[in-house]
């Protein structure tokens, strides 16, 4: 691809007008073709073109207008060609628009575009055609405890993710007051593996087919591109890389990825079929013929090469003799040359994306790898040694003592027991005795009426629900509060509804309460919050009790009283403590106070 | 009508062909001598022996290739150990046999041979119980009775061919407070993970290891209230075959404390402290700030924070300080 130029008169002198885009810094040249023509090469760097104006297409002059400023950035100058060809003017417009679209977008100083063209300095403003390195930060500061209790967003979308939590949350926040805060500092477990998760990233896929270039109204292509797309981009098609190294910086980052995804280039990496029409790329275009495999020795050796030889497969589908090459589009005599190389592309890409899979097992069938197991040389390998972190259980001396240690109050009874029993085993087994009619007969009868009773009671107790998590065997130990049916409780599904929003609120505020009681922070701000979580777990008394009363009849009165007695317990377990630590704190104030008091000044 | 008593007929079938799977049912006796004592004038070994030994009966009857297996916890003499079958295939001198003669043949040798081992334990019991330890625990006779339920169920049909299902029944009498919190929950994790229910038959103090035991493994628990009936507890309640599990509401007691115990002062508690290491738990901060369990050092800084009494603003502050301000 050569230069643009075309043939342009400036000051009345003809000339050919050359944008020069191969060299750096890149410029706009303009030579008189009779070089006895005392007129001055003039030279304008690209990137100091501010804004360009042309005559209208319709009317019969041809001119452009190029607007610039020199190093000195004092004045903007102006330079104006005229043309006698109308194509010849276009291409030199076109390539120097999107020259000065690139540049606005990617400049770095908006400042420097003036203001006089405001159609351009107002387009310029717009960002839209950044090359948009949305960092996604790496996976240490999204670990960070601090940075997840600020990432108010990720907070919002894990309580949308999580019904129960915003549950919670709403109850405990947005109702009773909790400091958000407070409510995430305990959750950051939760906070951290949903970031990761976030964080996930999905396997290889064709990069470039999720870049949609929304082609502006100034030839300006806005695209958007995370930095990790970037990254895709150069592991699957390393041309891009091989071209980006050879040209950033000499092009600033920015220019060289608009210029890519309007190029040539980019639509054949694609997939898409080009043509000679396509706009011509200088920088890029040279990219389009070079061997697209040059770079693949790199990814080659994990392709696994088999011998076309003994491909039996290959072989198979590839039977030249049977059918020559008919069933292979690509080697037809008319064969659309675009067409198989978009097809080889295709391949390309898809040879790629497998290599770049980091598991290497990936295709083995499970026969292959028990061959394979087969040929490894076992008895030469070392022995793997199972690692255990040894814990060295210690029977604590003191139970063993305890539980060992035999009363002296006992030892009488023992020997007398102990003589006993040997006796006993010394005389007959009647086996009969245990049906004894006269001595076990009622006993036996009151047993069997306990034992129905308690089946009774546990089969009222159960909903079906609690039944099923029985059969699961292993799930039979988490029968809580929600495996109970409310049918089974003479409670409707919202009373139990209700119980359980009280329940949870209470034990969220519980869990601020410990944590801030048990973490001896002397900050008042920290004693400030505990002062308040007090009052909170007070109020998630009244709150119990208000839910019980809610109750009118009797009988599942008791049941939500017994349901809620063991959290009443925790409440109040809490309050007590405090008012433990509180008094001892006002004890200690007096002694202090009074010393004071007592020592003569 | 033909369909619906052809479908009948074949769950029928169906239902035959699985209850003829054989199970074994291994039994621990606590034999904790002095705990026994304690249930003086309430019951007494034989009498427990009794009704353990009808029950056995009763599972043998129930299919031919039904097992059982009785161990003891503790002795002044042994610790844990088989009453049948004998590990060792000892042969005694023959003995008188205090068993009725018209036994069933099969019944009256596995009963003549736990007398007899009992006969052997008790006679060798010193009379004076001073300077002796009590050796074996209810933990270490489940731990060998799980050991055998696994080469019964898992090893040996791997040659034979012969499937077993196996459950545990444990006999207790003893507190909580004389047993060890990790070899117990070794044992219970264990016949979870080998899907072997734990039935317990508790007589003396409620027992709430045992009560997690039979709740983790979908075992019965029973505290027994009336000992003359033991015989209906143990044919009914504790006697449900594994297969019937899953689809019957156990006669179990609900009623749960999943509470742990301390590890130094052996009691229940509520609120403490756990060894991140070896999660063995503490109702006190261990001496040293090391753990007695597992030998962890603890990190000072985290003790100290433990120790600090907590920080709070007082109550009642305001009132106090007017008063103090009345008082000047
Ligand atoms: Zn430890």
């Amino acid at each position: 691809m050569s230069n643009v130029s075309g043939a342009a008169s400036h000051k009345k002198k003809n000339g050919m007008l050359t944008v020069l885009e191969d060299q750096e810094p890149s410029i706009l040249q303009w030579s008189a073709i009779d070089p006895s023509v005392a007129v001055p090469l003039v030279k304008i760097r690209l990137d100091f073109i501010t804004s360009l104006r042309a005559t209208n297409p319709n009317s019969n002059q041809m001119m452009i207008k190029v607007l610039y400023k020199d190093s000195s950035g004092a004045d903007e100058k102006t330079a104006l060609f005229s043309f006698t060809n109308r194509s010849v003017m276009d291409n030199i417009q076109r390539t120097l628009q999107q020259v000065v679209a690139r540049k606005k977008a990617s400049s770095s100083t908006p400042g420097a575009t003036t203001t006089k063209d405001t159609d351009a300095a107002s387009s310029a403003a717009t960002p839209s055609s950044q090359v948009n390195s949305t960092d996604k930060e790496d996976l240490s500061t999204f670990l960070d405890s601090d940075k997840l209790l600020k990432d108010h967003k990720l907070q919002q979308k894990l309580l949308v993710d999580n019904k129960t939590l915003m549950i919670t949350f709403k109850e405990a926040v947005m109702s009773n007051g909790l400091d958000p805060e407070e409510f995430w500092k305990t959750r950051l477990h939760l906070l951290r593996s949903y970031a990761v998760q976030q964080a996930q990233k999905r396997g290889p896929y064709n990069v470039l087919s999720t870049i949609k270039p929304v082609a502006s109204s100034d030839n300006k292509v806005n695209v958007t591109v995370t930095r990790e797309k970037i990254q895709s981009i150069f592991e699957q098609y390393p041309i891009v890389r091989k071209a980006y190294d050879e040209n950033v910086p000499r092009l600033n980052e920015g220019e060289f990825w608009s210029r890519f995804f309007s190029s040539r280039l980019f639509r054949q990496l694609r997939g898409e079929p080009t043509s000679s029409y396509d706009r011509a790329d200088v920088v890029l275009d040279k990219y389009l013929y070079m061997d697209p495999n040059a770079d693949e020795h790199t990814t080659k050796e994990s392709i696994e090469h088999i011998n076309p030889l003994i491909d039996v497969q290959s072989n198979e589908q590839d039977n030249s003799v049977k059918l020559g090459n008919a069933p292979d589009v690509t080697m037809k005599v008319n064969n659309d040359n675009r067409i198989s190389g978009i097809m080889k592309n295709m391949n390309r890409l898809s040879r790629r994306m497998l290599a770049n899979i980091k598991d290497e097992n990936q295709d083995k069938t499970p026969e292959v790898e028990q061959l394979e197991e087969q040929l490894d040389l076992r008895d030469l390998e070392d022995d793997v040694e199972l690692e255990y972190n040894e814990l060295k259980l210690q029977n604590s001396k003191l139970v063993q003592n305890k539980a060992n240690r035999i009363d002296d109050r006992i030892s009488g009874d023992y020997t007398e027991s102990i003589k006993t029993s040997q006796r006993q085993f010394h005389e007959p087994f009647n086996l009969t005795d245990i049906y004894n009619p006269t001595t076990q007969r009622q006993a036996i009868f009151d047993v069997a009426k306990e034992i129905s009773q308690i089946v009774k009671q546990n089969t009222k107790q159960y909903s079906q629900g609690w039944q099923a998590a029985n059969l699961n065997f292993q799930d039979s130990k988490t029968s809580t509060i929600n495996d109970v049916g409310p049918e089974s409780l003479n409670i409707s599904t919202d009373e139990l509804e209700e119980l359980r929003l009280t329940h949870m609120t209470s034990i969220e505020f519980l869990r601020h309460f410990w944590s801030h009681l048990g973490s001896g922070s002397k900050d008042k701000q920290d004693l400030l919050t505990l002062k308040k979580l007090h009052a909170s777990v007070s109020k998630c008394i009244s709150r119990v009790e208000a839910v019980v009363d809610k109750f009118q009849d009797s009988n599942s009165k008791q049941t939500v009283h017994a349901i809620m007695q063991p959290l009443v317990i925790s409440l109040n377990k809490a309050l007590a403590e405090y008012q433990k630590a509180s008094s001892a704190m006002l004890e200690y104030q007096e002694r202090v106070h009074k010393s004071r008091t007592q020592t003569p000044v | 009508m033909d369909a619906i008593a052809d479908r009948a007929f074949q769950e029928k079938q169906h239902n035959v062909s699985q209850d003829e799977t054989p199970s074994l049912l291994a039994v621990v006796i606590d034999t904790n001598p002095l705990e026994w004592t304690k249930l003086k004038g309430v019951i007494c070994l034989k009498e427990l022996c009794k009704s353990v030994l009808v029950l056995l009966n009763a599972h043998l009857s129930l299919n031919s290739g039904n097992r059982v297996a009785v161990l003891t916890s503790s002795s002044l003499n042994s610790g844990p150990k088989f009453l049948y079958p004998d590990p060792n295939d000892k042969t005694y001198e023959k003995r008188e046999s205090l068993l009725s003669s018209d036994i069933h043949r099969q019944f009256k040798f596995v009963d003549q041979k736990i007398i007899q081992e009992l006969q052997i334990l008790l006679d060798n019991e010193p009379l004076n119980p001073e300077n002796q330890e009590l050796k074996g625990s209810i933990a270490g006779a489940m731990s060998m009775a799980l050991s055998y339920i696994n080469r019964l169920t898992n090893i040996e049909p791997e040659s034979t061919g012969n499937t077993l299902r196996a459950k545990m029944l444990v006999i207790s009498i003893s507190d909580d407070s004389t047993q060890q919190y990790v070899p117990f929950m070794n044992c219970i994790f264990s016949a979870q993970k080998m899907k072997v229910s734990i039935d317990v038959c508790k007589m003396g103090p409620d027992s709430s290891f045992l009560q997690q035991a039979s709740d983790v493994t979908n075992g019965v628990y029973m505290l027994i209230k009336n000992v003359h009936g033991l015989i209906q507890y143990l044919t009914t309640a504790l006697f449900i075959d594994p297969s019937l599990r899953p689809i019957m509401v156990l006669p179990t007691n609900s009623d749960l404390d999943f509470r742990a115990s301390c590890f130094v002062t052996n009691k229940v508690i509520d609120i403490g402290y756990v060894c991140s290491v070896c999660l063995c738990i503490f109702s006190i901060i261990p001496r040293n700030n090391v753990c007695p369990t597992c030998q962890s050092k603890f990190d000072d800084a985290v003790v100290k924070k433990l120790r600090q009494k907590p920080i709070v603003i007082p109550l009642q502050k305001k009132k106090k300080l007017e008063d103090g301000v009345q008082r000047t």
